[in-house]
């Protein structure tokens, strides 16, 4: 009982300490255009982009069509005409700033003090302009639908994986153009070579593996970029990203799954980083360092460069939310 | 039109509107109810969206359960009923619910059977109806409070009724009866319902029961009925195992196409195609039929099964650890301290089974060997040992998961880290085959030796280290006996051929002669 007594106030001093850190970062952050005045019932996004204007428009056009109502953006420094799309869409605020992504925290502290003031009593949606969140039967239901679904079950949040997709080519060969779906670029992703753990202190699930793991074996492999995000929260002003969208606190929020034996309904996060537009950014990324484990991973990119081929024999396919539901890589848990 | 409507709202105003107009549309009298927990905010939107549609009502604070949606059904029907309307029936609704079946099919049903109530009223004493909670108790006890707000004081009260021995009595020489809030009731039984002069004696006794909607109705048409009861709802409405309704969404749309009922709910509200489609339905009508069990048990079932095996976002069976993990199904382990027998053996044994996936040495002390010898297998697992041992047991979950559809072997000469074969001790999914040249119990003692701790260890130790005795053992074992190679093959054989999910014949050894 004392130990649980010491977890729980050492959680709830590492809650406020990092509720600090957001207001403290909230300086950095300067508004450019406020559009969320008046802004009706629905699920909305946040997001945090640089240089971001080929993904862009299609990034907006997906989740406009799930439902997503409003967007909220931190512009971190874009020069590539990232500012002005954003500034010609009638749902998109935006903040910007100039200041270090690394200091940040890879934006979550800015994210987190804008959910502060724009989540607080919505669903929010965290998302990269690379990641397009799939869920049992998304392609006829969209987000309100299974809003309605979680709140049913009293679930204040939403499990996903983040799933690597990749070309059959080399990164150069796999081109994408703005405004096309980036899925279809890049269909193929690794189906079964997930290893999966539990955080005994935050009580979310720890997964690891995928593509970028294979690229660099020799790296140690429990420093291997984390999957699991929750990135569907019904937020409230006390909540907090801790590592990314990977965990939150207070930590119920991570127990997005069930351990009676059973599937709670999981999603999955369709990661289409590895698009021939990357390859321009390695340099770039490699020189500014501010990315996880000192840009470790964009230093091993940089070394095969566009010649990077993520594809083997064994790859699957991506063909729509059933055959991952089948792969055992998301679950309808019980939705019907 | 035979039939008018009552319809139960209280959010999605847009939503009743739109079932309102279609109603009326079609020549029907509508009466909408709107929760008077809205307020005046609410009766205003509804007004609203609903227009002169139909007669906007808000008389009652519907809390689910409640008597209040009772109470709501009858000063609906009452206004329904002081009205110059020329109907037969009245259906209830509610304001998440459709027709799917167009409403001249209800006209026919209702003309050829004018005097016949259409309710499902089962006696509780018979009924399974029930899918979760009180069934016989909802009527015999007390029951004040709201299950959904004040569930602690709903359990204890139902607690220290049961304690005491509580049982109310029935008023009226009622019997107790149960069936979906839904219904079509004939003109004729709702007049006597609401002229009855004992009406409030009952409405008193209802109050205190548990979800009066599914109940009180269905008791009293039994008695006071005018005509015939046909012992079925006209609306598909269908529980969850927690007794939720089953939401219907776009994709239901054949579904509910086909359905023989009249109306559906639950209906989501986003759901845009089947409101356009049941709202102006079109001509022809596909041939209808009973609706089908199987997707409702398709949704229930993958509460459970679906994924069993792996480990996901949704799902982390309690006891999971990264060195303790769930199989996807029972598999075969050929143990032995002689690896190049083991190979022999394997080599001989290929032709076996079609469906068998026959790995070589999984963790030995090179790179995994895969049944197809290729350097990934399915799923894109890596066969590099540095893959393989950071995590030696997801590793073979991951295997076996891949190879689901089929049946899995792999040999195994026990190692010094100890990980996977404490973890094939533990898992009743294994088939441990030991392949004799030492004695089995030898091999066993081996495979159960507890893993050499690893690790920070503390340098204060103030209580004696305990020593870990044996793994325990809940895999099932069997024993090749040392012969020459020929009876070894031909057992070996047998063991492959045999149906390794039921485990009679294997011995449990942990108890017995084997250890």
């Amino acid at each position: 009982m004392k130990l649980r007594l010491r977890t729980r106030l050492s959680l709830r001093l590492e809650r406020r300490g990092l509720q600090l850190r957001a207001l403290a970062k909230s300086w950095e952050l300067k508004p450019v255009t406020k559009r969320y005045g008046g802004l009706g019932p629905g699920p909305v996004l946040f997001s945090t982009m640089r240089n971001e204007a080929v993904r862009l428009p299609y990034f907006l056009d997906y989740y406009r069509r799930l439902g997503i109502v409003h967007f909220f953006v931190v512009d971190n420094g874009s020069d590539d005409g990232t500012p002005e799309l954003l500034g010609a869409a009638s749902d998109v605020s935006v903040w910007r700033t100039e200041a270090r992504y690394k200091a940040s925290r890879f934006g979550v502290d800015w994210l987190n003090r804008l959910l502060a003031l724009h989540g607080s009593g919505r669903w929010v949606l965290v998302a990269d302009p690379d990641e397009f969140l799939v869920y049992p039967y998304c392609d006829t239901r969209r987000l309100p639908a299974l809003i309605r679904w979680l709140e049913s079950n009293k679930r204040q949040s939403f499990g996903t994986m983040l799933l690597d997709l990749y070309g059959q080519g080399t990164l150069a060969e796999t081109t994408y153009r703005t405004g096309e779906d980036p899925v279809a670029a890049a269909p193929w992703f690794d189906a079964n070579n997930y290893w999966v753990e539990r955080n005994e202190r935050y009580h979310n699930l720890w997964i690891q593996g995928g593509p970028r793991v294979r690229l660099s074996p020799g790296e140690a492999l429990g420093k291997a970029p984390a999957l699991n995000k929750i990135p569907l929260v019904r937020w409230r002003r006390s909540y907090i990203y801790r590592n990314s969208t990977h965990d939150l606190l207070p930590r119920r929020l991570n127990r997005v799954y069930d351990h009676r034996g059973g599937a709670r309904t999981s999603g999955i996060l369709l990661h289409t980083k590895f698009l021939d537009v990357l390859t321009e950014k390695i340099d770039e990324e490699v020189v500014r360092a501010q990315h996880y484990a000192g840009g470790r991973e964009y230093r091993t990119l940089a070394a095969t460069g566009e010649d990077t081929r993520l594809w083997t024999p064994q790859s699957t396919r991506y063909e729509g939310w059933e055959q991952l539901c089948d792969l055992g890589l998301m679950a309808r848990g019980g939705w019907f | 039109m035979r039939a008018a409507f009552v319809i139960l709202a209280h959010e999605r105003f847009d939503r009743v509107g739109q079932l309102a107009r279609c109603l009326t549309g079609q020549g029907a009298e509508v009466v909408v109810h709107v929760d008077r927990q809205g307020g005046s905010a609410a009766l205003d939107a509804a007004r609203r969206e609903i227009g002169a549609a139909a007669t906007v009502i808000s008389t009652q604070r519907t809390v689910w359960g409640r008597m209040g949606l009772v109470d709501a059904t009858l000063d609906a029907v009452r206004v329904l009923l002081r009205g110059e309307g020329a109907f037969s029936h009245v259906c209830l609704l509610s304001g998440s619910c459709l027709p799917v079946r167009p409403l001249g099919e209800l006209d026919a049903l209702l003309a050829g059977n004018a005097q016949t109530d259409f309710i499902e009223s089962v006696p509780v004493a018979t009924a399974d109806w029930v899918q979760d909670g009180l069934s016989e108790e909802r009527f015999t006890l007390w029951h004040v409070f709201a299950w959904r707000e004040q569930r602690w004081l709903f359990d204890t009260n139902v607690a220290l009724q049961r304690r005491i021995g509580v049982r109310r009595k029935l008023p009226g020489g009622l019997a107790p009866h149960l069936g979906l809030q839904w219904w079509c009731l004939s003109r004729a039984t709702l007049e006597r319902i609401c002229a009855l002069p004992d009406l409030d004696g009952y409405r008193r006794f209802f109050r205190n029961t548990w979800i009066p909607d599914e109940s009180f109705f269905q008791s009293l048409v039994r008695v006071h009925g005018a005509g015939p009861v046909d012992n079925r709802s006209l609306t598909l409405q269908r529980f969850d195992p927690l007794g939720r309704p089953y939401v219907f969404h776009d994709d239901h749309l054949d579904l509910l196409s086909t359905a023989e009922d009249m109306f559906a709910r639950k209906i989501d509200p986003d759901a845009d195609g089947l409101y356009s489609r049941f709202l102006n339905p079109p001509r022809a009508m596909r041939p209808r039929h009973p609706v089908s069990p199987a997707p409702f048990l398709a949704a229930r079932d993958s509460l459970g099964a679906e994924g069993a095996g792996t480990v996901m976002p949704g799902r982390w069976p309690r006891g999971s650890s990264a060195f303790r993990i769930v199989t996807a199904k029972p598999y075969m382990v050929l143990i032995g301290t002689e690896i190049a027998r083991l190979r022999a053996l394997r080599a001989r044994l290929l032709d076996t089974d079609a469906a068998i996936r026959f790995h070589g040495v999984l963790f030995g002390d090179t790179d995994a060997e895969f049944a197809d010898d290729a350097d990934a297998y399915a799923g894109n697992i890596s066969k590099a040992r540095a893959f393989r041992d950071h995590r030696p047991a997801q590793f073979l979950r991951q295997v076996l998961w891949s190879d689901r559809a089929g049946k899995t072997v792999f040999l195994l000469r026990p190692r010094d880290d100890h990980q996977v074969e404490a973890q094939l001790c533990r898992d009743p999914n294994a088939r441990l085959v030991l392949v004799g040249d030492k004695p089995a119990a030898d091999i066993l003692r081996d495979l159960r030796r507890p893993a050499p701790r690893g690790g920070r260890r503390r340098k204060l130790r103030l209580r004696p280290r305990r020593i870990p005795g044996p793994t325990e053992l809940n895999a099932w074992v069997r024993t090749l006996e040392p012969g020459d190679d020929a009876a070894v093959l031909t057992a070996a054989r047998d063991v492959l051929r045999s149906d390794w999910s039921d485990p009679t014949g294997w011995s449990l050894p942990g108890q017995g002669a084997m250890s």
